[in-house]
């Protein structure tokens, strides 16, 4: 046991052996355009893989839809109504809440902001987007129904979809509540030498 | 860094309706009947609202139909599977 060799490098640290740490691989990286913009298209491909692979695996799996109808009847006409006006509800202040946010990056700031303000902004745009993301998906699986003859909210089909809806927008409304009251509050710019500004 | 946050969070966003290029395969239908009717349907351990006899628009798939109580106290358990485009028939008993 005493005799087993051991590598030379053995319990030296990545950063002693003189490899550079992952974040600052990655900073190296989004400071290169040509490889930004390629990390931009494989993080795009990515993505839609991963919701391609989502939906078939969701929508392929057992499970009942709602029952047979020939015509909506009066209690389900005004489901579909409460629902459509919800949906449209919640659309319009996402749309509105990415535009106010665009207006206040793109207003600028004497100083530029603060990375963690950029954080917050981004989180914001994301919860936004996914927000508007499933509030479509919401709108494609009423038609996905209507056109199979049948319409229930309660089912698992088309329920993931409304609450996410609404949970992202809120999440999304949270942190542009965060960004905008920082925004609006700090009166003077920082100092130009701070490392902190981008 | 931050830059690299919002090309990423700008992909995603722009990624996410990619997932809609794809369909999937559509519905099938699912008869269930029972004699007498007005019993309780149990698909794949979960209970339903509807009761027999309705037809139920479903995915393709397995499915395990439970039919049970109602006036006739029916205890009837079938398995079935469902194809695109087809209705499948359950009757109990």
């Amino acid at each position: 046991m005493a005799n087993e060799a051991r590598p030379l490098t053995a319990g030296l640290s990545a950063e002693k052996l003189g490899a550079r740490p992952a974040k600052v691989r990655v900073a190296a990286m989004m400071n290169n355009p040509t490889a930004a913009r390629i990390l931009f298209y494989v993080a795009c491909f990515l993505v839609a893989v991963t919701v391609w692979w989502t939906e078939r695996r969701v929508q392929a799996a057992p499970q009942v839809y709602g029952e047979l109808i020939t015509d909506l009847g009066s209690s389900q006409e005004s489901q579909l109504s409460a629902f459509l006006e919800m949906n449209r509800l919640i659309i319009t202040l996402s749309t509105t809440t990415l535009g106010a946010m665009g207006f206040f990056l793109s207003r600028g700031r004497k100083g530029g902001f603060l990375p963690r303000e950029l954080w917050a902004a981004s989180a914001c745009a994301l919860c936004v987007g996914l927000s508007l993301f499933y509030g479509y998906h919401a709108y494609q699986d009423i038609i996905f129904m209507l056109q199979n003859n049948t319409f229930d909210l309660s089912t698992a089909l088309i329920a993931w979809d409304r609450h996410w809806h609404f949970a992202m927008f809120v999440l999304g409304t949270f942190f542009f509540v965060d960004f905008a009251f920082n925004e609006l509050n700090r009166k003077e710019a920082p100092p130009a030498n701070d490392p902190g500004n981008v | 860094m931050t830059l690299g946050m919002f090309k990423l969070t700008s992909s995603v966003l722009l990624a996410l309706p990619m997932g809609f290029l794809f369909q999937t395969a559509g519905p099938g239908r699912l008869k269930i009947s029972s004699q007498p009717p007005n019993a309780t349907i149990t698909i794949n351990g979960k209970t339903l609202t509807q009761v027999t006899n309705t037809t139920l628009v479903v995915a393709p798939g397995n499915y395990s139909v439970v039919i049970t109580g109602g006036p006739g106290n029916l205890n009837c358990t079938r398995k079935v599977q469902v194809s695109t485009g087809q209705t499948t028939t359950v009757n109990c008993p």
